[in-house]
């Protein structure tokens, strides 16, 4: 399975709500963002080498850690030198492999947004209650429509009490899990480390994991 | 390509009901216009037109054997037909098949541009906005400015950065730095 985390809006916690489904999902969590990547890296081949089609996918998945990553290069020239319509047949290979694959999504409409979704079986659309962030959810919804990605969920995070839960769940025609805004999330996003490992007994690793086991039932 | 229609004027708008029907036993791609002298008001979802429509028309593919009935407004008013055919072409069935590369033409290049990454340009070879100026001895100082197409991509990730209240400090910094790292590269 291949599940892209996607949301029109920068800074709505897509990457937060990647990392987590990663980790409860047992799955790779590839960050796909050419040029603002900001997933947990560590020395070695980045996804922009393996865009490059210098290193194979699979070679470069960090494994033994808590979550398995493949993580993005930070340089421009990195960027520059991808092929990024290779990245569909990487993400092919990585589930071939590992079988279950999370992508970090950028924000925006073009194509490496696209591209993840062309790829995805699935996807999960990431908001906050704002109506720009909203309205840019809408506009992914649509993208994700036109390239056949099923949208299983909506993730609306920093969710209040009175955030307008059913009126997300109308606008963008899913089922909303609410993510609360919780400091445990921001520490453990510090940390590159999911919630669970940080407050175990936390409502939002509840949340997380609510959100991971509609990902389940709508495999099975 | 069989065509049939229907309009309805009510207070200054346009209705137009159409049907089409492919007689053939190929799959067409069909491009419908508008005859009416003034923009279609095409279907919306959620505010958005519809998937096929723009200003003057639909273009969408209708199965062999297929029916599709359709429908816009205009707040002109009269034009018979109200519609024309104006493409039927059969498709290619092998190559209706979308690949990693039409989503990279449909969408745009998401690289940064070549010049983002010649931090050694002359800036003389390069096209800048913005004018030098001199310093307090006179000398002239190198413009500030950068390529008007690396310009507009600092300022879709300046939006996106903006738009951020939760996203990676570090990454920003970082994208801040090489930001003016590149523009001090222009300028020497």
């Amino acid at each position: 399975m291949i599940l892209a985390v996607v949301g029109g809006k920068g800074g709505v916690g897509k990457s937060t709500v990647a990392l987590n489904l990663a980790a409860e999902l047992d799955a790779v969590l590839v960050d796909a963002d050419l040029t603002m990547a900001d997933q947990p890296t560590a020395p070695g081949p980045t996804l922009h080498d393996v865009l490059a089609n210098d290193v194979d996918p699979c070679a470069a998945v960090r494994t033994g850690g808590l979550i398995d990553v493949l993580p993005c290069g930070r340089s421009l020239r990195g960027a520059r030198d991808t092929e990024p319509a290779r990245l569909p047949t990487v993400l092919n290979q990585i589930e071939t492999r590992f079988q279950n694959v999370v992508v970090d999504t950028p924000a925006g409409m073009d194509a490496d947004a696209g591209l993840p979704l062309f790829a995805a079986d699935s996807c999960i659309i990431v908001t906050n209650a704002e109506p720009p962030a909203v309205a840019a959810a809408i506009r992914t919804r649509e993208l994700a429509r036109e390239l056949d990605a099923g949208l299983l969920r909506v993730a609306l995070n920093k969710a209040q009490p009175n955030s307008p839960i059913q009126r997300i769940r109308e606008a963008l025609g899913a089922p909303v899990v609410a993510i609360d805004a919780d400091h445990s999330v921001a520490t453990a996003q510090e940390e590159g480390l999911p919630v669970r490992c940080v407050a175990p007994r936390s409502p939002v690793t509840d949340q997380f994991d609510t959100l991971a086991a509609a990902v389940h039932s709508c495999r099975s | 390509m069989e065509l049939a229609y229907h309009t309805d004027e009510q207070n200054g708008v346009t209705l137009v009901e159409f049907q089409l029907h492919n007689p053939t036993r190929t799959a067409r791609e069909v491009r419908i216009e508008s005859t009416l002298d003034a923009p279609i008001l095409p279907p919306r979802h959620r505010g958005y037109p519809v998937s096929g429509w723009d200003d003057e028309g639909w273009c969408g593919t209708i199965a062999a054997g297929a029916d599709v009935s359709l429908g816009f407004a205009s707040r002109a008013t009269g034009g018979e037909p109200p519609v024309e055919v104006v493409r039927a072409e059969p498709v290619d069935t092998r190559r209706t098949e979308r690949s990693a590369e039409d989503v990279v033409q449909a969408l745009g290049d998401p690289r940064p541009p070549q010049a983002a990454t010649n931090s050694r340009s002359q800036p003389s070879s390069v096209s800048t906005v913005g004018d030098a100026g001199t310093d307090q001895q006179g000398v002239q100082q190198p413009s500030r400015s950068v390529p008007p197409i690396l310009a507009a991509w600092f300022d879709r990730l300046e939006t996106r950065i903006a738009d951020g209240d939760d996203i990676n400090i570090g990454a920003v910094r970082a994208v801040a730095n090489r930001a003016g790292d590149l523009t001090d590269a222009y300028c020497q």
